[in-house]
């Protein structure tokens, strides 16, 4: 029996032993800190801590865990000044935590805690934690997993820890057994070579996960040196990897549904094992199975195979291939479907008992968008198949449906319906019935006003209708009405002519309710900082700020305080006030000047560097540096906001003059005027002349009439001047007079301004004139001798010169944003031409989308207005957004084009004009135009019929020595239309160019069949339908007077 | 993570597979559901048109497995493992889940006459789809002899032995949420159109192949058919991201027709592509990056205290595929508003869906705790913390106007609440100002509205 110790005797050296330890543990900490405090010391850290067992180690981690806290937020050393290296201390930092910390301390600390691989693997494989696992489960959920998968790799082979069962530890290998940046140095075949096990099990699994991001074989094997494609070839060959295998697995790849990219990489790698017919013919099922794969590249792939089988005998079963070739008759590729066509051409002439299996799956093809797809699926149908067989009849009718005219009239002679005749048939009853009731008679018109019917050209379409009723083939009214002498001789439909200053612009369903009250001002403010796209209501915001700002109530800072933080956030973080960029930014500028009602100024200082910065006083206890713009509309839109302020900080009741009365802008002159005469306190001239660019040409005779200032001064003149007065004396400034001389014809001389600051190098009182040519890219060229840069207070001056080409302007000066676009535009409603100009030259010149500018659509927004009349620039913008590759900007060109053909802005004369543009200039895809121009012609006869005629009409300018791309298309689309209508190509000059274009392209073919059309065509039902839309439109224009 | 999902653990007694014996094809969809249940599966049956069915499940999962919005921050790895929720009712079968980006809901209806069998219980699952299942179904044929057996079948089980699968599923929360707010947005909807299935095969076809997701188009009718507009007209229905209608032009080809349906308050659109034996339902969030999870469509719902006529209803719900308003306000003496807004309410608790074909609610219940939503909601949870934290309060108030001061962040919110009105609710702050009440009402209205309701119960 063991003598005991006394307890004080054991307590003595429980002590003695905790002093020794606490001592021992004090030297540790000393060597570890001395350790840590150099660089270049991992290696002896590492003897030093693995010495210890793992209790003493865990000890150890609060004083590494603290000492890489602190060399972590230090990491950085400047040395010498101006370099920035890593601490080196760092490392030794790292490789002290990971001795002696747990998992859960790793992971606390974070993955830029471990140290190198090297000293992970030594450390590990010392310690052998039990968290090992764990460990690496951690590294492969990171994001750049693969750059750990040789350590993790390691740690498996070492058998440290179990093979993760996780897609990432397979697919890391793709990246990471080689590595990045290895190019020349090593390669997949060498590393594998090195690792052989991996062939085992690893291998098989690449085939089984499609990897993620760019870490994926056919990724690294394109852009890394890796080669893994001929690695497994040579592993193949050498017998090393069974071969037998590798073909299975390849196709079981391509079976998952892969991306298309990466799925290549297996048919491609399968193609580069070179498997025999024998081999072929044991996968022939799997192959053809291929063919229904969702993956379009892998279905092509599996059709070739197919094919080649198929020739080379290794597959004989007829209706195996049908049955797996069926699904490529319902995809979308063009060559696929025509293919599989060709070949079941030939099947079925090889075993024509199939022959009716074979035109049943054929029907597949007749849902195809090209019409040559549906041609050749029918032809293939036609000559393989019987009318009289049921199946096959009702299949080819559930098609009739959608198939192109073209097709569809062969299905109906093909099924023997007698189509032609019908047709002709309800034509003739439709066209008596239209005969014997036109829709507007010429007695109707005359209660209208005369001028506003010759500007929608009624008198010449009721000339026509009265023509084409009596015969089928239409002569020019020899009672003065003409209007269709371009046209050779056929009935075309002019559009409408006007320019916008002549008729009434102002509708009332589009009226701008004011704001009523301080609750109403409040809840709008908040609305429109937070959505610039709201310009109605900013102008509704910032016309009742003018009115209300005086009628602060007493809860006051309470109310007005949530926008005011709002404001006050927006205007730091997003949206600088006053810097000519959107509304959102101005009216937050207005908001915080409201509130705290002091004066607010802008200056222009220099920078240290010299460059130019605006401050803004006024609005935050310290000057605001906002956006230095250049001069530009937007600018001068931001001066009047800027002008506004002031008047907030006056706590004078006043009104706007620019505010305006309906949407888009337009300012009711009659309004205009109730508004000058009420005004107490002269306006700024920001806001007199943003008020005379925006009021409509209705009712200004009344309104000088109504017009009795209380207040004097030369903006009055220039506001009498600009609504029409005459001899009134021209005053000084020129930005005033400038906007009144637009004001008053917004497209015509000013001779008299023009005269009067002749002296000017701003040619005020001059209208703008553009060049347009389409060759690298389109190009503005304005009338020479005008100035390159004009004053804030010239708007419409400067977006003029904003647009030639030797400005130092560009287009990102007039909004990036569709609120500023929406803002710009409502500056000058009565002339949209500037603005269209600007729009060609950015839609124009990313007509194939090459920038992702989504405002850019906006441009084309106000043609959608059936009174904005389709000018010069309107119509190229128009031309412009049809031949956009960008569905927002094609889409809404294209319902434009419904619209502005419906309501007559777009006739068969100037679309012709159009089209012209579109044909001869080479920088419009044909191909894509045709597509368009179909799209518009199904929406009515009316509108096939103006595409069919403006098109024909517009041939002769193609270059015939060298068709541009695309013609075929253009023809086919006439074909089409023609068949739809019942219309040939009537026009001498463009049957000419069609016989002239020989050879067997898609165009010359396309030109063969479009001279094929025979039919006799009446427009009398177009133009009873132009008639009637241009009637409603004529009734409006009545009713606003 | 921890609030973008919840993880559960799913016990899968064997792996949904397709297994091939003498007669035919059997596809056995492993199912989880909780609580003791002894006899897990539910339905059997053999499928009249299998490839049909299998091209309708595909179509599912590519809507599950897709993410049509990928927010800058958030990386491809985290694409949710989320597994279809699959229903049997009386008559019919219902599939249904959502994309990860939850900004589309897609559910398969298989009809009576798609299968033949009989169900053996009601239930509502999850369904394990993997990717060997997904190959498996590519490879059925309209002549092959298929059998769907939703439960774990014996013969699997034989086989596997005593195997169970465990399938870590991290279900998210998005998704939950999604299910709650999707039903709401479906029954305020309205068909707009409906065309022949070979027009609309057309109209698929003819959309544009580049991406419109900063874009919202509209569809309009031309014809018999269907075309784009980017001009918002009477009867266009909004769609934002053409890209996620692509699934359902493969469907297209063989359907019979295709309804298209609106919901004029938040602009989210219905597609129903409608079969002899089946339907397929996408729901498409208005636009590509709202979710249908974040919408706060149901936040009314889940705030609004318990009607008499929500327990009622409850105990009424028997499964039904469809449940007959009519009929219910029959046998439980309630008017047909009540039973509306108790069908709204359990909606939000995840105890009956909608079907739009039907325009009426069907019973199922979610296989997750639907309790858990409601504090999953930050605008309600916020909601209520104002009204604990007594931030809010009564100004004023007449016979048809409530008007509130909520405390905001070192600002007073109004709030100004007038039930009836053509804007039923305001309020001065930033959410509100930016999205009105197009994405539910913001906490500050919410708390009014817990408060206006708190004050009529007494409570």
């Amino acid at each position: 029996m063991a003598k005991r110790k006394p307890a004080s005797t054991k307590k003595t050296t429980a002590s003695t032993r905790q002093a020794k330890q606490d001592a021992c543990q004090q030297t540790l900490c000393d060597k570890l800190q001395t350790l840590l405090e150099k660089s270049d010391t991992e290696t002896k850290i590492i003897k030093l801590l693995l010495a210890l067992d793992e209790s003493e180690r865990r000890k150890l981690f609060p004083v590494c865990q603290k000492n890489y806290r602190v060399t972590h937020a230090d990491q950085w050393t400047e040395d010498p000044p101006g370099t920035f290296r890593q601490n080196q201390l760092l490392s030794p930092a790292k490789v002290a935590v990971f001795c002696t910390a747990n998992f859960t301390e790793l992971k606390k600390l974070g993955r830029w805690s471990a140290p190198q691989p090297q000293y992970v693997l030594q450390i590990l494989e010392h310690r052998k934690p039990k968290w090992c696992g764990s460990y690496v489960e951690q590294l492969i959920e990171q994001g750049q997993f693969w750059s750990h998968w040789k350590l993790c790799r390691e740690l498996v082979r070492r058998g440290l820890c179990k093979k993760p069962d996780h897609p990432r530890y397979y697919t890391g290998m793709i990246t990471g057994l080689v590595g990045r940046w290895s190019r020349g140095k090593t390669d997949a075949l060498r590393e594998l070579r090195k690792d052989p096990a991996l062939l085992k099990d690893e291998i098989w699994r690449l085939f089984e996960h499609e990897g993620e991001g760019d870490n994926t074989l056919a990724n690294v094997d394109r852009w890394e040196a890796s080669n893994w494609s001929g690695a497994l070839v040579t592993l193949a060959q050498e017998g090393k990897l069974s071969r037998g295998k590798l073909l299975d697995a390849s196709l079981t790849a391509l079976e998952l549904g892969f991306n298309h990219y990466r799925a290549r990489w297996f048919f491609n790698f399968f193609d580069r094992l070179e498997p025999t017919n024998p081999e072929l013919r044991k996968r022939s099922t799997q192959i053809l199975e291929l063919m229904d794969s969702p993956t379009p590249n892998v279905a092509q792939w599996a059709f070739e195979h197919q094919h080649r089988m198929f020739k080379a005998g290794l597959i004989n079963d007829t209706s195996k291939i049908i049955t797996a070739s069926a699904p490529l008759l319902g995809g979308r590729h063009k060559k696929t479907v025509t293919q599989v066509l060709k070949l079941f051409d030939a099947l079925a002439t090889k075993s024509p008992q199939f022959a009716h299996e074979i035109c049943l799956t054929t029907t597949e093809a007749l849902s195809h968008e090209k019409p040559d797809v549906q041609r050749s699926a029918f032809k293939l149908i036609q000559k393989h198949g019987s009318p009289n067989e049921p199946s096959l009849r009702e299949q080819i009718e559930k098609y009739e449906a959608v198939v192109s005219a073209t097709v569809a009239q062969q299905m109906k002679a093909w099924l023997g319906v007698n189509a032609d005749e019908q047709e002709t048939e309800a034509n003739a009853i439709a066209k008596q019935q239209a005969a014997s009731s036109l829709p507007i008679k010429a007695s109707d018109i005359g209660k209208f006003d005369v001028k506003d019917a010759e500007r929608l050209r009624l008198p010449i379409l009721l000339g026509s209708l009265s023509t084409t009723t009596t015969s089928i083939h239409s002569t020019p009214d020899v009672a003065g009405i003409t209007g269709v002498t371009d046209f050779a001789g056929i009935t075309g439909i002019p559009a409408n002519l006007f320019d916008g200053t002549e008729i009434p612009r102002l509708d009332p369903q589009r009226k701008l309710k004011p704001i009523g009250g301080f609750d109403e001002l409040i809840e709008t403010l908040g609305r429109v900082i937070e959505n610039d796209n709201l310009i109605d209501d900013a102008e509704r915001a910032v016309d009742g700020l003018v009115r209300y700002h005086t009628e602060k109530p007493a809860d006051f800072d309470k109310r007005i305080g949530p926008i005011f933080k709002r404001a006050v956030k927006l205007s730091q973080k997003k949206a600088a006030p006053f810097s000519g960029q959107n509304t959102t930014g101005d009216i937050c500028g207005l908001i915080i000047a409201w509130t705290r009602g002091e004066p607010v100024t802008s200056e222009i200082i220099l920078n240290e560097w010299n460059h130019e910065r605006r401050h803004i006083h006024g609005l935050f206890d310290e000057p605001f540096e906002a956006l230095m713009q250049t001069a530009n509309p937007m600018m001068f839109l931001s001066q009047r906001m800027l002008d506004i302020c002031n008047i907030l900080v006056t706590n004078q009741v006043t009104q706007l003059l620019s505010a305006p009365t309906h949407e888009g802008g337009w300012i009711d002159a009659n309004l205009l005027v109730e508004r000058i005469n009420h005004l107490k306190i002269s306006p700024p001239e920001t806001d007199v002349i943003l008020a005379m660019l925006r009021v409509a040409p209705d009712g200004r005779g009344t309104a000088i009439k109504k017009l009795k200032p209380k207040l004097k001064g030369e903006w009055i003149n220039a506001l009498k001047h600009g609504l029409g007065a005459d001899r009134i004396r021209i005053g000084e400034s020129a930005a005033l007079w400038a906007a009144a001389a637009r004001c008053r014809a917004p497209r015509q001389d000013d001779t008299r301004v023009r005269q009067a600051f002749s002296k000017l190098d701003l040619e005020v009182g001059k209208v703008a004139k553009f060049d347009v040519s389409f060759k690298n890219e389109p190009r503005y060229r304005a009338v020479t001798g005008l100035p390159l840069m004009a004053p804030v207070n010239f708007p419409t001056q400067m977006l003029y010169y904003n647009f030639d080409p030797a400005s130092s302007l560009s287009h990102h000066d007039i909004g990036t944003t569709a609120g500023s676009i929406h803002w710009l535009a409502s500056m000058w409603p009565a002339d949209r031409e500037i603005f269209f100009a600007a729009g060609i030259n950015c839609i124009g010149s990313n007509l194939d989308w090459w920038e992702a500018a989504w405002h850019n659509r906006c441009f084309l927004e106000p043609l959608l207005d059936h009174d904005t009349p389709l000018l010069e620039m309107g119509k190229t913008l128009l031309l412009c957004g049809l031949a956009a590759k960008e569905p927002g900007e094609y889409g809404l060109a294209v319902d434009i084009a419904i619209q502005a053909i419906t309501d007559g802005r777009l006739g068969t004369d100037n679309l012709k004009e159009m089209l012209e543009v579109g044909f001869g200039s080479g920088h419009f895809n044909l191909q894509r135009l045709a597509k368009r121009l179909d799209d518009i012609a199904t929406t009515s006869e009316l509108h096939a019929y103006v595409i069919m005629l403006s098109t024909e009409s517009a041939l002769p300018t193609v270059n015939t020595n060298k068709l541009p791309r695309g013609l075929g298309d253009v023809f086919e689309m006439l074909s089409e239309i023609g068949t739809r209508i019942g219309r040939a190509i009537e026009q001498p000059s463009s049957r000419s160019l069609l016989t002239g274009i020989k050879g067997s392209g898609k165009a010359a073919k396309a030109a063969k069949q479009l001279q094929k059309l025979e039919f006799e065509y009446n427009p009398h039902r177009c133009i009873a339908a132009a008639v009637e839309n241009r009637f409603e439109r004529l009734k409006e224009w009545s009713a606003r007077k | 993570m921890s609030q973008a999902s919840e993880e559960r653990i799913f016990r899968y007694r064997s792996a949904s597979q397709l297994d091939c014996d003498g007669d035919g094809s059997v596809l056995r969809l492993a199912t989880y559901r909780e609580g003791k249940d002894t006899n897990p599966f539910f339905f059997q049956g053999r499928l009249n048109t299998p490839r049909r069915a299998a091209g309708l499940l595909r179509s599912l999962m590519t809507v599950v497995k897709s993410r049509f919005h990928i927010p800058p921050a958030m990386l491809e790895r985290i694409l949710a493992e989320a597994d279809p929720v699959v229903t049997a009712n009386d008559d019919r079968l219902r599939f249904e889940g959502f994309s990860a980006c939850c900004g589309v809901y897609a559910r398969i209806d298989l009809l009576n006459n798609a299968f033949e069998g009989s169900p053996s219980g009601r239930g509502t699952t999850n369904v394990d789809f993997n990717q060997p299942m997904l190959t498996a179904l590519a490879s059925i044929k309209q002549t092959d002899n298929v059998s769907l057996a939703i439960g774990s079948d014996q013969v699997v089980l034989k086989r596997t032995a005593d195997q169970v699968i465990e399938k870590k599923v991290k279900l998210p929360i998005r998704w939950m949420k999604g299910f709650v707010e999707v039903q709401t947005v479906q029954s305020r909807m309205q068909p707009v159109h409906q065309i022949d299935g070979i027009h609309a095969l057309r109209f698929f076809r003819s959309m544009p192949r580049m991406k419109t997701h900063r874009r919202t188009t509209h569809v309009i009718r031309t014809g018999k058919g269907l075309r784009l507009s980017q001009v918002k007209s009477k009867d266009a229905v909004q769609v934002g991201g053409l890209e996620r209608l692509r699934v359902l032009e493969p469907l297209s080809r063989n359907a019979e027709k295709l309804v298209v349906y609106s919901d004029a308050t938040t602009g989210a659109s219905g597609w129903t592509l409608i079969f002899p034996d089946c339907r397929f339902h996408v729901i498409l969030s208005p636009e590509v990056w709202r979710g249908f999870s974040g919408e706060g469509q149901a936040l009314q719902s889940l705030a609004s205290a318990n009607d008499a006529a929500l327990p009622k209803v409850q105990a009424a719900l028997r499964w039904q595929s469809i449940i007959n308003r009519d009929e219910l306000a029959n046998t439980e003496k309630l008017v047909i508003a009540s039973i509306n807004a108790a069908l709204k309410t359990l909606g939000t608790r995840g105890l009956v869906g909608f079907d739009l074909a039907e325009q009426a609610y069907f019973h199922r219940e979610m296989p997750f705790d639907i309790s858990q939503v409601e504090k999953l909601q930050p605008r309600l949870k916020a909601a209520r913390k104002l009204i604990n934290d007594n931030n809010i309060q009564l100004k004023r108030q007449t016979e048809d106007q409530f008007e509130f001061a909520v405390a905001g962040s070192g600002v007073e919110h109004r709030v100004v609440i007038q039930p009836g009105a053509e804007t039923p609710s305001r309020c001065t702050c930033p959410w509100h100002n930016k999205h009105g009440l197009e994405r539910g009402p913001c906490k500050h209205i919410l708390a009014a509205q817990i408060a206006i309701e708190e004050s009529k119960t007494g409570t």
